[in-house]
């Protein structure tokens, strides 16, 4: 049981970094993208392509890596923040531009979101990665919780740029210029704020968070071509239960569907294989997300931390 | 040479044109009122020159250059600041951050500039952590004029500022506006449907259907019969 709570708490921690870059840009930028998922598996697997570029420095202590898988982190992240900002430039500026509502630019972001997958697919290939091949051991805590230290890893970098972007946002100009766009945007317009400057900060905020996140995932569990489609069923559900725009929302819903997931798939789980049932309830696991968001939105219709009209 | 120049504008949303040729000019520290009934067009002359709507003629100079082609905040940049009659303040964010925001623009620490406003509405100073959303309607009124006012612009424009205050809320606000101009020389462009604006303007246009009707000093709107017929129907002679 507190087994399925540590990695619900992990996985968790994963869903709001992702869930936060995601809630910031269906705010501010007016439509939910699915090409996010994609910038998911992009982060990951640039970090792969740097880690096979630059030399290898030994891993860290109980660690399966070292400092060579953080600055492939930093350069993945600037890799995926360029696509990203080209897909704006090329793509969404112009749709915007054209005055495409948000429904289309959802389905245009579709669009290229298949796009991005197909060319994962020819640069990595379909078959699954591993960023190490070493098998790590787990540390043994009390109350016989059994932790890997790249899973104490994931949970303490994730949760140190949830609080570093919530800082941005709340103490320097132009976290306060994103927070007043998605407030009001014509009267941020009227008050001299450039919504360009502050949609391309959105995207460079997002960029950050969707590429860490996908590479802490690969690290907890491995790269498929797939793996930012799949994870953008937790990551939706995440950011509607917590609020559209909310920050605290999205984290809230992410722990809540982190932990969720793994609890009840877990205990389910057990309880098939007490009854002599045949059945693999990890894939059953975004049906769990689902159920769960369909209870809290009858309750509460803009989410757990949501404005009206969200 | 005025502040505010506009010649001839035509302005409306896609094909509905609400605008037709509408000229007005503003001096430095100047109040002028445009008066107008609902649907007028009075808000759409106001977003047309804050630049959120683009005219589809004239032009309009600002301090003697031309505006009407330019982004909001190149507009806001020269020195024209828009208060909204609705909506007109960030809901989430606290009254300092509102006021941060309506510093945008400064290159420095507006502190300095936040005091100067706060000494003008000094009933914000204690509610500076307060959201702007949980603020009364006079005290997020002197919030959008306060924000407004925090990059000290030459010409503040302000929709219907007294619309929903209590009647003695009214003659505060009216007040405060023309402190403004007499403490930092901004002119005042003030949209209104009350003729108590009147009394603390110079001058005074009247739109109606979207073309200016007619145009007088602050006595000769106050006596004007057209005033009073066209827009009180005669019956709310002052």
């Amino acid at each position: 049981m507190f087994d399925l709570l540590i990695s619900g708490i992990i996985y968790g921690s994963i869903i709001t970094l992702g869930a936060i870059g995601l809630t910031l840009m269906a705010d501010i930028l007016g439509f939910f993208n699915f090409s996010y998922g994609e910038y998911f598996s992009l982060g990951a697997y640039c970090t792969l392509l740097f880690l096979g570029i630059l030399p290898q420095w030994g891993t860290f202590p109980e660690l399966s890596f070292g400092w060579s898988m953080l600055l492939a982190i930093l350069f993945s992240m600037v890799l995926t923040i360029l696509v990203m900002l080209l897909a704006d430039k090329f793509f969404f500026k112009k749709l915007r531009a054209m005055g495409a509502t948000p429904l289309f630019l959802a389905l245009a972001s579709l669009g290229l979101s298949f796009m991005l997958r197909a060319l994962i697919y020819i640069a990595w290939g379909p078959e699954v990665r591993y960023y190490t091949s070493t098998i790590q051991m787990s540390l043994e805590l009390p109350l016989g919780i059994f932790i890997k230290a790249d899973e104490i890893f994931i949970f303490f970098s994730a949760m140190a740029l949830v609080m570093l972007v919530y800082i941005f946002l709340n103490k320097t100009k132009m976290g306060k210029a994103m927070r007043a766009m998605s407030c009001n945007l014509t009267l941020a317009k009227a008050s001299g704020i450039q919504t360009g400057k502050v949609i391309a900060w959105t995207w460079i905020i997002s960029g950050i968070l969707v590429s860490v996140a996908g590479t802490l995932y690969a690290i907890a569990v491995q790269l498929r071509p797939d793996m930012g489609w799949t994870f953008l069923i937790p990551l939706f559900v995440a950011v509607i239960m917590g609020g559209i725009g909310s920050f605290w929302g999205a984290m809230v819903g992410g722990m809540t569907i982190g932990i969720t997931e793994e609890l009840m798939s877990g205990l389910l789980q057990d309880l098939f294989f007490a009854l002599d049932v045949n059945v693999d309830m990890s894939i059953y696991r975004p049906a769990i997300a689902f159920i769960f968001v369909v209870v809290i939105l009858l309750f509460r219709p803009h989410g757990i931390f949501g404005k009206k009209g969200s | 040479m005025p502040i505010l120049d506009v010649k001839q504008i035509d302005a409306g949303y896609g094909a509905q044109q609400v605008l037709f040729h509408v000229s007005l000019t503003v001096e430095q520290g100047e109040i002028v009122t445009i008066l107008g009934p609902n649907g007028a067009g009075k808000s759409t002359f106001l977003k047309a020159l804050a630049g959120i709507l683009k005219p589809q003629q004239g032009e309009i100079l600002l301090n003697n250059q031309p505006i009407h082609t330019l982004e909001p905040h190149h507009i806001a940049s020269m020195g024209l600041s828009w208060v909204p009659q609705e909506e007109n303040v960030f809901p989430t964010m606290t009254v300092k951050e509102n006021l941060e925001m309506g510093a945008y623009l400064l290159s420095g620490d507006p502190e300095e500039r936040i005091e100067e406003v706060c000494s003008i509405f000094p009933q914000l100073t204690e509610r500076m952590g307060q959201i702007a959303g949980n603020l009364s309607g006079g005290q997020r009124q002197m919030l959008a004029i306060a924000r407004g006012l925090m990059l000290r612009p030459s010409i503040l424009l302000l929709d219907e500022p007294t619309t929903g205050l209590a009647p003695n809320l009214v003659h505060i606000m009216l007040e405060k506006i023309r402190e403004i101009t007499k403490r930092l020389g901004s002119a005042v462009l003030l949209v209104t449907q009350t003729l108590d604006a009147v009394r603390f303007c110079q001058r005074g246009y009247l739109l109606t259907a979207g073309e200016i009707l007619y145009s007088d000093t602050q006595a000769g709107l106050l006596a004007n019969e057209n005033v009073h017929d066209l827009y009180f129907g005669g019956a709310s002679k002052v």
